[in-house]
Order: C-alpha cells, then sequence, then structure tokens
C-alpha cells in the first residue's frame, strides 16, 4: 500500500530549521527553570511564557497564596531581565508608577528639574494586586502598555524594550477594589485563572517549601534574545483559512453580528475587541513553533481562546442572573468551532 | 513527476507543481485506504447483513424479528451511502478537508495550499518539507490506512459468528418466554378453542347462502386449523398456527376477491339516472342510487308483477335520447365484463321501445334478482371481512404474546344477519360497517341522559356521574339493547379504572366481572 514519493528534496530547510528548534530549546529551558521553583501549574507557566514571547502582558487572577506572585518573580529571574515589582495600593499615585521631574539645584543660580524614573521603567513590572490602584493610578498604565511609553508634562519617554506587565488581581476582595476597565483589561493579551493545585502538587509544594533548601535560578537569556524569538514567531505564516477562523471566532462573540451563536446572543452584551483576534494569532505562531509546525493550525488559534476572549467579553444582565460565567460559555463556543472546523 | 530541489525552493510555480503532485499522491493513497476499509466494511458486515436479510425473508420470519431486520438494513444503508458518498463532486478546499481529516494532518493541507505554493521563502518551502515528511513518515504509512479498518475488521470478525448464528438462536417474539405465564397460555388456548367453535356454528350457518364451492374451501381451512390446534401439553403459541393463520386471511383475500360481481355495485348510479326518467319508477331509482340492493329488489319487483299483468298502457315511454342513453350505458356495461346486466338493461330497452309490458316485466324481474345477488354479495364481503380481521387481530396479538380477545360471533353482525330487513328504511345492506350497533355517539345521544355533577365537602372533592337509562327513543330489540347496555357499562367501568386509584386486584376484579357476564358467551344466547 505504500506509495513511492519520488519529488522529496534531499535535505530540509537548515537556517530555519534551527531557528525553530532553537526556539523550542530555550522555551523548554526557560520553563524547566521556571519549574525548579514553581510546582504544577504547568498551563499557567506555558501560558504566561507564551505571552512573554509574544510581547503581551498577563493578568492573573487566583485567590491568595497560590503562587501568583512567586510565578512572576521566578520567570523573571530566569530571565535576565530588569525586574520592578509595585504594590498596588489606593494611594498609589501614578507618578508613583511613572517617575517623576524633580527639581536639582546645582550652586546658585544653577538649578534643574530632572525626570527621576518610576519603577515603570523596567523589562517585567510585576503588578501585584493591580486591582487596588485607584482608576488613576490604572489608567497611568495604558499608554504604558500599549506604547510602551510614558508622557510626563510633554515629554514622552520610551520604555526599555521588552517591556511586559504581569499584573496579579484577587477576586475574593471587592472592599477597596476598584474593578480593571475595560480599556485596560483589552490590553492584556491573556487573563489565567490559577486554578488550586492537585493533592500530588500540594504535597509537592509543602516539600519544597517547609525546608532549608533554596533553589538559585540562572538566568536562561536575555531581553535580545527574547526579541529575537518575538521576531521569529511573528514570521510564522497563517493559512488564509486560518486567519479567517480567528477573525470568525472574535465575531462570533459579538451578539449582534450573523456569526453569533444563540447563546451568545442570548447571553452577551459586548464582544471582544479586534485585539483578541490579533492575540490569538500572535500566541497561535508562538505555540505552532513549540509544537513543531511552521504555519498556525486551528488548533492553535483555539488554544489560547479561552484567556484571551474571557476578559475581552461582557455578559448581560441575564447571563449574570443566570450565573452563566464567561468561562463557561468560551469553552462552548470553543468546542462547537471546534467541531465545526474539524468536521 | 520529479522536480529538482533548486527548483522547487526557489519558484512559487514550481512549489505549486511539487505541492499539486504530493496532493495527488496523497489522493491516490486516501483511495487506496478506503477501498481496504470498505473491503473490511463491506465483507464483513454488509454481506453478512446481507445474508441475514435473505435468509430472514425465505423462512419468512421478517416479521417476528423487526430488530434484526432493522440493524441488518441500515449496516446495509450506512454502508451504501458511505460507500457513493464519494461520487459527489467535491471542491479542491473540501478535498483538501478531506485529506486533512484522513491523513491526520491537521491543517497541513491547508497550509500547504494557502502558504507553501504561494510562499517562495524558507517558511513555505518548510510547510511543504512538513507535509512531505508527514505523508513518507514510516509511522504514518503503518498506521494509515490500515488503522481506521483494522478495529472495524477486528468488530467484524467477532460479530459475523454471532450474525451467522443468529437466525438459530435469536429468541422469537411468539415463542412461549413472550406470553408470561402459564395461565395466559391456558387462557388463549381457551380462546382459541372458543373462536373456532364459533367459527364451526357459523359456517353451518351460512352454509346455505354462500357459493358451496367457495365455502367449501373456506370450510376445509377452518378444518384443517381446528385440527392443528395444539393439544394441552402444547403450546398454542406456535409457528405453524401463525402461518396457518396467515394462510387463512391470505385465503379470505382470495375468496372476497373471487364473489362474482354483477356490475351494480359500479353502475347503480347510472342505472339509478335512467330509470328515475320513467313514470313510477323513481322509488326504485332511489333506492338503486342509494345502495340498498334488497330494497331496489323488492321495488323492481313489484315493477315486474305490475307489468307482467298485462297492463301495457303502464308501460313508460322511451325518448329518442333515451334510448341512446342506455344503449351508451349498456356499451360500457359489456366493456367492463357485466354480460348478464347488459343483457338484461338491454331487454328492458327493446321491451320500453316497443311498448312490450311482457319484455319489460321479464327484464325488470331479472335486473330485481341481480339486485337480489348484489345485496348478497355484499353480506358475504362484510363477513369475509369481518372473520378476516379477526383472523388477523388474533394472529398479531399471538405475535406480540399478548393475551387474545374473546371471539366475536360474525352472526351477530347485521351484516352476517341470514334475515332480510323488512323492506323499509336502510334494509339489511346498510349493516355493513364495524360497529355491529351502528353509530356509537349517536346511538348513545338518542337512548341515554348523562349527567355529571361535582360537590364540594369537607370530606373533599366528588364527583357523580348519572347515566339514565330509560330510553327517550324508539324501543331496540331485546339483543341489541343488551348489548349496547353492557358495552355502555363496561366503558363506565373502564373509564372509572383508569381514572380513579383502585387496587390492582379491584381492577382485575372488575374486568373479570365483565368478561363473565358479557353477553353471548354462553352458547345458549344463540340458541
Amino acid at each position: 500500500m505504500k506509495m513511492i514519493m519520488t519529488d522529496r528534496p534531499t535535505e530540509s530547510n537548515p537556517p530555519l530549521e534551527s531557528a525553530l528548534e532553537d526556539f523550542r530549546n530555550k522555551f523548554s529551558t526557560l520553563r524547566d527553570e521556571v519549574g525548579k521553583v514553581i510546582v504544577g501549574q504547568q498551563e499557567i507557566v506555558d501560558a504566561t511564557l507564551t505571552a512573554i514571547l509574544t510581547g503581551g502582558h498577563v493578568l492573573l487572577e487566583g485567590v491568595p497564596g497560590l503562587g501568583k506572585t512567586l510565578l512572576i518573580k521566578t520567570i523573571a529571574q530566569a530571565l535576565d531581565l530588569k525586574f520592578s515589582r509595585v504594590q498596588f495600593t489606593p494611594d498609589v499615585m501614578p507618578a508613583d508608577l511613572v517617575g517623576t521631574k524633580v527639581f536639582i539645584e546645582e550652586g546658585p543660580g544653577n538649578a534643574r528639574f530632572e525626570f527621576s524614573r518610576g519603577p515603570l521603567f523596567t523589562n517585567l513590572l510585576l503588578g501585584d494586586e493591580i486591582n487596588r490602584a485607584s482608576p488613576k493610578t490604572q489608567s497611568a498604565l495604558l499608554e504604558a502598555m500599549q506604547e510602551r511609553s510614558v508622557t510626563v508634562t510633554g515629554d514622552t519617554h520610551l520604555l526599555d524594550t521588552p517591556f511586559f506587565v504581569l499584573a496579579t488581581q484577587n477576586p475574593l476582595e471587592h472592599e477597596g477594589t476598584y474593578p480593571l476597565p475595560e480599556a485596560q483589561l483589552d490590553r492584556f493579551l491573556f487573563k489565567l485563572n490559577v486554578a488550586y493545585p492537585t493533592m500530588e502538587e500540594f504535597e509537592n509544594i509543602l516539600a519544597r517549601t517547609t525546608g532549608t533548601a533554596e533553589t538559585n535560578l540562572d538566568p536562561v537569556f536575555d531581553g535580545k534574545q527574547i526579541d529575537a524569538m518575538t521576531r521569529l514567531a511573528l514570521q510564522v505564516p497563517v493559512p488564509d483559512t486560518v486567519r479567517r477562523r480567528a477573525a470568525e471566532l472574535v465575531m462570533t462573540t459579538h451578539p449582534e453580528t450573523e456569526y453569533a451563536t444563540p447563546e451568545i446572543r442570548r447571553c452577551v452584551r459586548f464582544g471582544a475587541s479586534p485585539r483578541a483576534g490579533q492575540a490569538c494569532l500572535r500566541a497561535g505562531k508562538v505555540r505552532a513553533i513549540l509544537r513543531g509546525r511552521s504555519y498556525v493550525a486551528t488548533e492553535d488559534v483555539l488554544a489560547y481562546a479561552v484567556p484571551i476572549l474571557n476578559h475581552r467579553i461582557l455578559l448581560n444582565f441575564e447571563a449574570q442572573a443566570d450565573g452563566v460565567t464567561t468561562t463557561d460559555l468560551l469553552d462552548e463556543l470553543v468546542r462547537e468551532k471546534s467541531r465545526e472546523w474539524n468536521s | 513527476m520529479t522536480l529538482s530541489e533548486s527548483e522547487s525552493a526557489r519558484t512559487p510555480s514550481a512549489n505549486r507543481a511539487r505541492w499539486d503532485a504530493l496532493i495527488g499522491s496523497a489522493r491516490r493513497r486516501v483511495a487506496a485506504g478506503r477501498a481496504v476499509d470498505y473491503f473490511y466494511r463491506g465483507a464483513l458486515w454488509a454481506l453478512p447483513a446481507l445474508y441475514l436479510l435473505c435468509l430472514f425473508s425465505a423462512l419468512g420470519l421478517m416479521a417476528g424479528r423487526l430488530p434484526i431486520v432493522a440493524a441488518a438494513s441500515i449496516t446495509l444503508l450506512w454502508w451504501g451511502a458511505t460507500a457513493l458518498r464519494f461520487l459527489i463532486p467535491g471542491s479542491r478546499r473540501q478535498a483538501l478537508h478531506a485529506l486533512d481529516r484522513n491523513l491526520g494532518l491537521p491543517d497541513l493541507a491547508l497550509a500547504g495550499d494557502e502558504v507553501g505554493t504561494r510562499d517562495p521563502s524558507e517558511w513555505g518551502r518548510s510547510i511543504l518539507d512538513s507535509a512531505l515528511e508527514r505523508l513518507e513518515s514510516t509511522d504514518w504509512a503503518r498506521d494509515w490506512p490500515l488503522s481506521r479498518a483494522r478495529p472495524a475488521g477486528a468488530l467484524a470478525l467477532v460479530a459475523l459468528p454471532a450474525l451467522v448464528l443468529l437466525p438459530f438462536v435469536s429468541p422469537s417474539s411468539f415463542d412461549a418466554d413472550a406470553l408470561e405465564t402459564a395461565e395466559t397460555r391456558d387462557r388463549n388456548r381457551e380462546r382459541l378453542v372458543e373462536m373456532y367453535e364459533i367459527w364451526e356454528q357459523a359456517a353451518e350457518t351460512f352454509e346455505e347462502q354462500w357459493a358451496e364451492q367457495e365455502w367449501n374451501a373456506f370450510r376445509e381451512y377452518l378444518e384443517q386449523a381446528a385440527r392443528e390446534l395444539p393439544s394441552a401439553d402444547e403450546d398454542p403459541a406456535q409457528r405453524d398456527l401463525l402461518r396457518q393463520f396467515h394462510r387463512m386471511e391470505t385465503r379470505l383475500d382470495e375468496l372476497n376477491a373471487r364473489l362474482p360481481a354483477t356490475g351494480l355495485e359500479t353502475f347503480a348510479g347510472e342505472l339509478a339516472n335512467r330509470a328515475r326518467r320513467m313514470d313510477g319508477w323513481e322509488s326504485a331509482a332511489s333506492a338503486l342510487e342509494s345502495g340498498h340492493f334488497h330494497t331496489a329488489s323488492d321495488r323492481l319487483q313489484a315493477l315486474s308483477r305490475n307489468d307482467t299483468n298485462g297492463n301495457s298502457a303502464e308501460v313508460p315511454s322511451l325518448s329518442d335520447e333515451d334510448l341512446e342513453r342506455w344503449e351508451e350505458m349498456i356499451e360500457d356495461l359489456r366493456e367492463a365484463g357485466h354480460e348478464e346486466l347488459a343483457e338484461a338493461c338491454e331487454l328492458l330497452c327493446d321491451g320500453l321501445k316497443e311498448g312490450d309490458a311482457a319484455k319489460t316485466a321479464a327484464a325488470l324481474s331479472r335486473l330485481a334478482q341481480l339486485a337480489q345477488s348484489e345485496a348478497f354479495r355484499e353480506q358475504q364481503q362484510a363477513a369475509l371481512a369481518r372473520m378476516q380481521r379477526q383472523l388477523r387481530d388474533t394472529r398479531e396479538a399471538m405475535a406480540r404474546g399478548e393475551q387474545l380477545a374473546r371471539a366475536e360471533d360474525p352472526r351477530r353482525s347485521p351484516a352476517m344477519s341470514p334475515d332480510r330487513g323488512d323492506g323499509e328504511g336502510d334494509g339489511i345492506g346498510s349493516g355493513t360497517s364495524d360497529n355491529p350497533l351502528g353509530d356509537p355517539a349517536a346511538w348513545t345521544a338518542e337512548y341515554f341522559t348523562e349527567t355529571l355533577e361535582g360537590r364540594l365537602s369537607d370530606e373533599g372533592e366528588s364527583e357523580t356521574r348519572t347515566i339514565s337509562l330509560e330510553p327517550s327513543g324508539p324501543e331496540h330489540t331485546g339483543t341489541g339493547s343488551t348489548d349496547a347496555r353492557f358495552d355502555l357499562y363496561e366503558q363506565l367501568s373502564r373509564e372509572t379504572i383508569d381514572n380513579e386509584d383502585i387496587p390492582l386486584a379491584h381492577r382485575e376484579a372488575v374486568r373479570r366481572y365483565f368478561q363473565e357476564i358479557r353477553p353471548g358467551t354462553d352458547e345458549d344466547d344463540h340458541d
């Protein structure tokens, strides 16, 4: 039954193949390094690292004690990047993040204002409990997250590259918190829900964290290498059909369009923005390389659909009254699309 | 097709050619895989299913094993549908999707077509290389196409002996197991014996009136069936008995079809139209038109006697137009093969044309006889249909393993009554409906008054249904009245049992009570 294929090339594509292989090796090394500290949560780790290689920001949501902050600190240690941490509270002001101009007197008649950079001028910013910051402070992050620059008294200052915001928030506490505005939520590539560890993982955590042993992480690679990996990922070609499916997936979340499913029409008030489509393809490109493909497949688009879309759609009152959650709605949507496109 | 490596790596057109060659090879491979797949599924699934269907058809067991037959038919249909599905021409895009699915290449075929053939860069070439590598890999060659066919084939190999043995070991739906208890079997046996006894009596009653040859043939079947009635030690629900029943139903069908037709059933209306134009013949025409052939026979006979007395002045005259219409009808009758009726009409036509009272009387007398024959044929048809229905109900009940209904005496139907009507009204021929008592709705409304009262007290709600049995309409015959009242009471008891919360034992007691008091169960009732 074996067919004879006569047109096979004698050798493959060494430069590209080696670059892709190098990409996969680096990712694997980084993941292993993070795994020295973080027990389990493999999907969260993979998604966070994917977001970093995509150049996107991540919002981690979970109850206290699940290792959100530790994960981000570990990633920062594993990468040879500048790292800043901001513990957001209601009295943190925008200037505390961005920086401010300070008056410097260098002698009689010789004084000047000098811009003192805030913690935003870093490669990796950990915004802990970001929803405790006031809206004014939260909005200070808007320009930084999208434009990678900040403007102070008319002067625009470029941030360091790469620049990632990895933020955490606690879904349980509402007292003294300010829900993130939709505009800011949209700027996060992923919103990842950190789940409680399994029993086995929990035992492992207890074993690792209740002794005297300390884990020292070695930086795996630096910002330049991350940039190079990001550029390589962006080159991955997307078949027309897959691109159309990504667009259709996002359009499906809009209840007013013909693509919307009956359940979406019933439950959703506003659909996802075009950034969601961009995020699907960018994250899909990274995933394609990691899966050994040199093109984006439909499964790559669907793989991160839930963390990409779940903070970008707004449920209506009826859905909230019925107890419908965004995650359930998107899980069903992804299953439906997967069936439709694979049948 | 062979392309050089450097060429395939440089130009989109070369990539396109290379890709087309690749897809062509893959398609051939898919086709070969499908052939193997169909061999397994066809040889090991569809052919045994076909064997089962043929075997069951040959044994005449299709009706008894419907689930198995349905499963075999569905298998055959499914196989046929999947085999024919690929005859539908598809677009290139659909073909690529099919390749993706069938070859286990998630989106690779699409990427190859949409990117690999257009993008001359390293990426396009990498995609084509991936596809080629995948299609030539040892794993893929081993897994495809046998991976799909292998489980189906293994399953079919296990199922094949089971399918072949199925006809010989599968439980029959009408064997002893289907009948729940020995008590039910005994009761059914009694019912069967009772049915044949009643039929024996019915046969004696109608023997003189039925065509002797036909009736004797029917009696033979009855006697044969009675001889084959199982003894007390045997299971009455035997396959042979059911077959015998089925043959008897077929025989009744044949008897029904062979009852001699006079042509009046078809041409009564036309004959009535022409007779109505004759002075004094209106009542006979009316009876003919309404299909009351006994009445029509009486009235034609009366007209005949009138003409036989030589009163030629009373012979109605026939206009040219009427004559022409009569002749047309006679031609139609001859074309339809009703020679006897055509001759009678022709004689009548001659008598009327010539004003010959004797000829007219003779023709009217022959028409009266034909009407009598037609009326009797209708009776016979109704009787046969009733017997056939009873046979069919009994056979189906036995096949389903249900308890048999009590046999009904076919003589109780007005259609089967050997007595003729009183000459007025609808006559005996009208009683051919399934219900021997006529329309039950009209009958109940006319003869009984029913009131429903509700009451709310401290003890709860209650409902009282009062049936007044004082006849408000004309008196009816004793047998009909008893039957009617019995049916009414039984219906009321059944409704109450259905609607009220009554213990099962009490329900059974009520049901048995009505079985015991059912009129006509005692043979003395018929004497």
